[in-house]
């Protein structure tokens, strides 16, 4: 072995990395080479350097604090927090199931057409406009029941169009909070104009609307035990429509001039928080809107209402242990429900935040986000 | 005492007292890392501080089955890397700011012989800015080995590679440290001056 081998066995850790015999060689070599001798002291330096802990600086003690702060911080500008993946179904699930529903509904011979002898079902399908948030319910009712169509004025359509027709509208909405101009017209217009516009919203899909439409419905003549399960199944599909039932969120309007919305953050179903900013990015504050009862404002069970308090359990103990941002809040009504408006920001004092809740009202639809 | 993996489950339930007792065991490590890849204090702290902020926002991505210790040394390491890169800097070693506390002095360097003393306190000075000539992956993975003094295994799970390539790795990089140091010696024309490697 030459001295180039030795110098590299060097760097190895003398008494694990190196077996017995090359440390035997090694130690032999370097009582007759000076050279080597220099580079093995040399590597015990570097060995004593590499492993030196002994300059660097002790921490500052107030890190925790300061690391503590900046999560403080990062929540109430809106930025997510440590989760748990959710465990309960997204918000879309109940939609998702009603689609299905009604899917099963229109490939099932035999079970839509007998919404027609559901008597309670149809009169169920002729009340309550004024509910926006009972659209799809009843647009569904009303397009599954041809003979209602006809009195309604639309004896040109066809029944199995008109089915077509509320089967790909549900699919395609939102699941709780409708376009606000289809909610509109919902409550604005007669039954006959939703009708057609639902028609003229067909009319621009048309390969579900040709496909469904194709789909032949099963003749009205059935009896006896199928009859009872068509009949089953169209109130679970009404039941499951009515879950849809969510108000329309509204928007908040008159904030204060030169300031933009730039994140709206859903927290849950029920309750969202709008990011408000100036255009130099260097004010800002964030208001959170939810129900004054979240289990009455909502058709969430009192059950789920507790279940999005436990989720803002973690921000309260942040809240408890890094400096709290200036904050107000102010019960207001929108569409005869009472929600709550609470502000926040770190730049603004109290007063001023009070101050923009007082010109602040609500208002639909609910607000988009700025360019 | 609860183990890092059941710290960060009770974190991810909301307990902030867990958060801070995993701060406490791992904040000198992990500023170790900052301290020795940025070069001072203030960079190292604020990276420090960004590492603890990283874990607690992605902890949810946390496979609690694996061992807490590479997982949050990796995002150190990435959060180094990543700040040397964006600021594309050679990075330059301040003494003054390699302050050693009074108190932490050993008293017998006070009575060695000090011309001893110096050129001792001048090849350590020498090394450590050698060290900070040598690329980011061959400083990192000598600031693991030696200052937080891992064993190779553990170095591969946090820079994730296999322990034979750390192994390659260490090796090349006490190698490029000490053609730095040669190199400077023989263009200074210094005492310590030896043979090429």
């Amino acid at each position: 072995m030459n001295c180039q081998h030795y110098r590299e066995m060097m760097f190895a850790d003398f008494e694990t990395e190196l077996s017995p015999t090359d440390q035997n060689d090694l130690l032999q070599h370097l009582q007759t080479c000076e050279s080597c001798r220099r580079h093995y002291d040399l590597t015990l330096r570097e060995n004593e350097v590499l492993m030196d802990t002994s300059n660097i600086p002790a921490i500052d003690a107030g890190f925790n604090r300061k690391v503590l702060a900046q999560l403080q911080a990062a929540s109430t500008n809106g930025q997510t927090l440590p989760r748990r993946r959710s465990r309960h179904l997204p918000a879309y699930s109940k939609a998702v199931a009603a689609a299905v529903l009604l899917l099963a509904c229109l490939y099932v011979p035999g079970i839509l057409p007998r919404l027609q002898d559901d008597r309670s079902i149809e009169q169920t399908a002729m009340v309550d406009h004024s509910q926006p948030s009972q659209k799809s319910l009843h647009n569904v009712r009303a397009g599954s029941e041809p003979t209602q169509a006809v009195e309604m004025g639309l004896s040109e359509q066809k029944p199995d169009e008109s089915v077509s027709e509320s089967s790909s509208q549900v699919n395609r909405e939102s699941p709780q909070y409708p376009n606000h101009d289809e909610v509109n017209g919902a409550k604005n217009a007669d039954t006959g104009t939703v009708l057609k516009a639902k028609h003229d919203t067909a009319e621009q899909t048309p390969e579900l609307f040709m496909q469904t439409a194709a789909e032949p419905l099963a003749p009205h003549d059935g009896q006896g035990v199928e009859q009872s399960k068509g009949m089953e199944a169209s109130r679970s599909l009404i039941s499951s429509l009515r879950s849809l039932g969510t108000p329309v969120k509204p928007s908040i309007n008159n904030t204060p001039a030169g300031f933009v919305l730039v994140e709206t953050r859903e927290i849950n179903e029920v309750q969202t928080e709008y990011h408000f900013t100036d255009p130099n990015r260097e004010k800002s504050f964030v208001i959170k809107l939810s129900p004054a009862d979240a289990a009455a404002a909502g058709s969430i069970p009192a059950q789920e209402a507790e279940m999005y308090n436990d989720k803002e359990t973690m921000n309260a103990d942040m809240a408890s242990i890094a400096v709290m941002p200036n904050e107000a809040s102010k019960i207001m009504e929108y569409n005869g429900l009472s929600y709550q408006l609470q502000i926040t920001s770190a730049v603004f004092t109290q007063e001023e935040l009070a101050a923009i809740l007082t010109t602040i009202h609500l208002d639909s639809p609910a607000p988009s986000l700025q360019p | 005492m609860l183990s890092d993996e059941k710290l960060a489950l009770q974190i991810l339930s909301g307990d902030i007292a867990a958060f801070e007792e995993l701060m406490n065991r791992y904040k000198r490590s992990i500023f170790t890392i900052a301290y020795r890849m940025m070069g001072n204090y203030h960079e190292a702290e604020d990276i420090s501080q960004e590492v603890f902020v990283t874990v607690y926002n992605k902890l949810y991505q946390y496979d609690s089955t694996k061992k807490f210790g590479p997982w949050i040394h990796r995002i150190a390491v990435n959060t180094c890397i990543s700040t040397l890169r964006k600021r594309n800097r050679v990075v330059s070693i301040s003494f003054d700011e390699t302050y050693v506390p009074a108190n932490e002095l050993d008293l017998h360097d006070l009575y060695e012989d000090p011309q001893v003393l110096i050129e001792q306190q001048e090849l350590q000075a020498e090394i450590e800015e050698a060290l900070l000539e040598l690329p980011e992956s061959y400083r990192m993975v000598l600031i693991l080995r030696y200052q937080l003094d891992l064993k190779n295994q553990e170095i591969a799970e946090i820079i994730g590679v296999s322990r034979e390539n750390v192994d390659v790795k260490i090796h090349r990089a006490r190698k490029a440290l000490r053609k730095i140091l040669l190199q400077r010696w023989h263009e200074g024309g210094l005492k310590n001056e030896l043979p090429a490697l």
